[in-house]
């Protein structure tokens, strides 16, 4: 499998370590009246469909990035590829 | 690996004894080289590697500071640069990370490059945790194609990549047309000096 660095290019998967969930970038606030509840769902529950998903990747042995990398379940298509960092920014973090 | 190249000497001063320690640098793989037909694989032993990482917050100011010190642009991604006057070459290693390359003056060379950037950057002396490796020859792409997952027939001069060979970190740099200079972590450089030559070994006559 190929993911197309939005830096680097091309790169063997194998490059790469896979975290889980795109979901984990958006961590709950500890100091919400709600956090117990929101840190239940942000731990433990999890959605696993079947076709588009959007995980966590690190460039482990590449730049030490990571990615959010958008990929098909059904088929391991990947439709996108973006830094975590740009898109937790755009989220506001 | 540093090792004492002198004897210890004891030095009597009174009635105590004190070691004077003669220290000198004993680079990783020292004096190994070898051809394979044309190719030759050598050691860089006089090379310091010294780690720049940019804070956060300070990037535009750091990018015109390293500008007005080195007399250049910072490198892109995946790629070198060399200073105006061709004494440092840069490696691109992240975001916010760059490796200055340099020949080594002295057993701090992490102060070479603090006496030009200040104190706009981390700077941490990197040497002692790298094996440098040189190729030079025709067969390079050839021999390194069986164990490198990059493309490096799409590999021109001044490019650099990290990436991994036989399950051990290494980063590549295209110095020439010919060329290559290969860093991996010290700890393995044994094993990673092997997995070179094997497949030298495994592509070639030699």
């Amino acid at each position: 499998m190929i993911i197309d660095h939005p830096l680097l290019g091309p790169r063997d998967a194998a490059e790469f370590v896979y975290l889980g969930d795109a979901s984990l970038i958006d961590r709950p606030d500890l100091n919400n009246p709600e956090a117990g509840k929101e840190f239940f769902e942000y731990l433990y529950l999890r959605d696993n469909p079947e076709g588009i998903h959007r995980e966590l990747w690190y460039h482990e042995q590449g730049d030490r990035s990571w990615l959010v990398v958008t990929r098909n379940t059904l088929t391991h298509e990947i439709l996108n590829v973006e830094l975590a960092r740009q898109v937790a920014l755009a989220m506001g973090r | 690996m540093w090792k004492s190249a002198h004897p210890i000497f004891m030095i009597l001063t009174g009635v105590d004894s004190v070691a004077d320690y003669k220290l000198e640098p004993f680079p990783f793989l020292w004096g190994r080289e070898r051809y394979f037909g044309n190719n030759y694989l050598d050691i860089v032993s006089t090379q310091a590697i010294v780690s720049i990482a940019i804070p956060r917050g300070s990037e535009k100011d750091f990018s015109s500071e390293f500008t007005n010190a080195f007399g250049t642009y910072l490198p892109e991604p995946g790629h070198s640069v060399f200073s105006k006057n061709r004494e440092f070459l840069f490696l691109w290693m992240s975001p916010d990370q760059i490796f200055a390359l340099f020949e080594r003056d002295g057993l701090y060379p992490e102060l070479t490059v603090r006496e030009k950037l200040g104190d706009t950057g981390y700077i941490t002396d990197q040497t002692d945790n790298w094996c440098q490796i040189r190729l030079t020859g025709q067969d390079i792409v050839q021999a390194m194609e069986r164990i490198c997952p990059l493309d490096l027939n799409q590999f021109p001069l001044g490019k650099c990549a990290r990436t991994v060979m036989e399950h051990l970190s290494s980063v590549l740099v295209r110095e020439s047309d010919e060329g290559f200079l290969l860093l991996s972590p010290s700890s393995s450089a044994q094993s990673f000096l092997e997995a070179i030559e094997q497949s030298f070994l495994n592509t070639g006559d030699y």
